[in-house]
């Protein structure tokens, strides 16, 4: 149901401004509990909202750090703070900081995993703070059989709500992704996928982004 | 005194030793129903033309291959495992734990409670295995099957493997799978490789 809510904010699309962000995501777990996952991601917008001039460039790079602490039964809480530069090529660039904390877990319907993450963000700016509340849960399905192995193809389908408060006003996003990847021999993977953003929901000057993102995962 | 507490270490040890094998790692991949020995087919028959949701999969466990197929059969999830030559392995079926009876869940849940901080079961089968006869001859794979369809299950070996996420005494949480007896003894225990899930966390 709440998929296909996503596709019908998608239907009712103006322009939407398309981008994409590649990137790394490295993983180095220090023993059974302890895990720190840095990824490093840069951004390119090739269009504004509701324009259809191509002027492509960079508007992000960022590197996020988190620390994970695993607790029992495939419960994590982490740590994180990303670094962001914002138009980093530009005259006029500027800087995030970001402070999050975050739980996820896992469940099982018949089998089939379900991965659920609660975040709570502060985002820090030279003259703004907004404070994000995030809920995304995500399904995977090897391709090639019910566990995967290297050498083989998975899928992946998410949802992500989010709030955010500034100044006093509200602002509620929705991101639908869809998504597949492949594990290699040596357990890194490349992972592909298209994020539909729905943002500021809550007011009529509502915004589209279509995100393709193309993440390598690997362990230190 | 001492010796006898020595004597009960070393045996504890021996016996933990002797369940405790290698971590259980298998690489499986679908497959289609034509890539299945004949020899399976045939045995199947009876269960393929009332079954749903049919997965067929071709599994190597580091020394071994297998086939599998997993089914949805009278409303019950089984997999039914042969080896590369189509020989019957066993027949497993998903079941609900707390429908065991009393002693065997006391028993279960009590080797748990001992071996670890915490627990949680996460999946239960039981495991049909083909009886052995008075000379040490497995049964034939049909009338394996056929007592098996007519639920005529006593002379049937019966295991119950579950699949549990515990916190070991150390502080350790993993996974790992059981197997019991019949009488809710353990058999075997063994590490069940996780799925990566740094793509769905981060």
């Amino acid at each position: 149901m709440i998929i296909l809510l996503g596709f019908g904010f998608f239907v009712k699309a103006q322009t939407p401004s398309v981008r994409w962000e590649g990137g790394f995501s490295a993983n180095h777990k220090f023993n059974n509990k302890w895990s720190l996952n840095t990824q490093l991601l840069a951004r390119e917008t090739f269009n504004d909202y509701g324009s259809e001039a191509i002027k492509p460039f960079t508007d992000r790079m960022e590197i996020k750090p988190f620390l994970t602490y695993a607790l029992f039964n495939q419960r994590k809480v982490s740590l994180g703070y990303m670094f962001r530069s914002i138009d980093p090529f530009e005259d006029y660039r500027g800087v995030e900081h970001r402070i999050t904390q975050q739980f996820a877990f896992l469940s099982s319907i018949r089998n089939y995993r379900i991965a659920h993450r609660i975040k709570i963000e502060e985002r820090i700016f030279k003259e703004d703070f907004i404070l994000r509340l995030r809920y995304r849960f995500s399904y995977d399905q090897p391709l090639q059989g019910e566990t995967l192995d290297p050498g083989e193809w998975y899928a992946l389908l998410s949802n992500e709500f989010i709030l955010s408060f500034s100044n006093g006003e509200e602002d509620w996003q929705n991101r639908l992704a869809f998504g597949f990847g492949k594990i290699f021999k040596s357990k890194e993977k490349l992972q592909f996928s298209l994020t539909h953003r729905y943002s500021d929901l809550l007011t009529t000057t509502t915004n589209q982004i279509l995100q393709f993102k193309s993440v390598y995962y690997f362990s230190l | 005194m001492k010796i006898t507490l020595v004597a009960i270490f070393i045996f504890c040890s021996f016996c933990q030793a002797f369940t405790q094998v290698k971590p259980k790692i298998e690489h499986e991949k679908s497959v289609k129903k034509s890539d299945f020995p004949e020899k399976c087919i045939d045995l199947l028959k009876p269960i393929l033309k009332e079954s749903k949701s049919d997965k067929y999969y071709k599994e190597f466990d580091g020394e071994s291959y297998f086939y599998e197929l997993k089914t949805t059969y009278n409303s019950k999830q089984f997999s039914i495992k042969f080896t590369e030559s189509g020989h019957l392995v066993d027949v497993e079926c998903m079941y609900d734990f707390e429908q065991l009876t009393e002693s065997l869940k006391e028993e279960m849940s009590k080797l748990l409670k001992e071996q670890y901080k915490k627990h949680k079961i996460e999946r239960f089968q039981l495991q049909y295995n083909p009886e052995i006869d008075d000379d040490g001859e497995e049964e034939d794979d049909k009338d394996f099957l056929e007592d098996f369809l007519e639920m005529d299950l006593d002379d049937l070996i019966l295991h119950y493997e579950m699949e549990v996420e515990v916190l070991t005494y150390d502080g350790e949480s993993k996974l790992m799978e059981l197997l019991f007896d019949d009488q809710g003894s353990l058999i075997q225990q063994r590490e069940v490789q996780r799925r990566d899930e740094d793509f769905i966390l981060y």
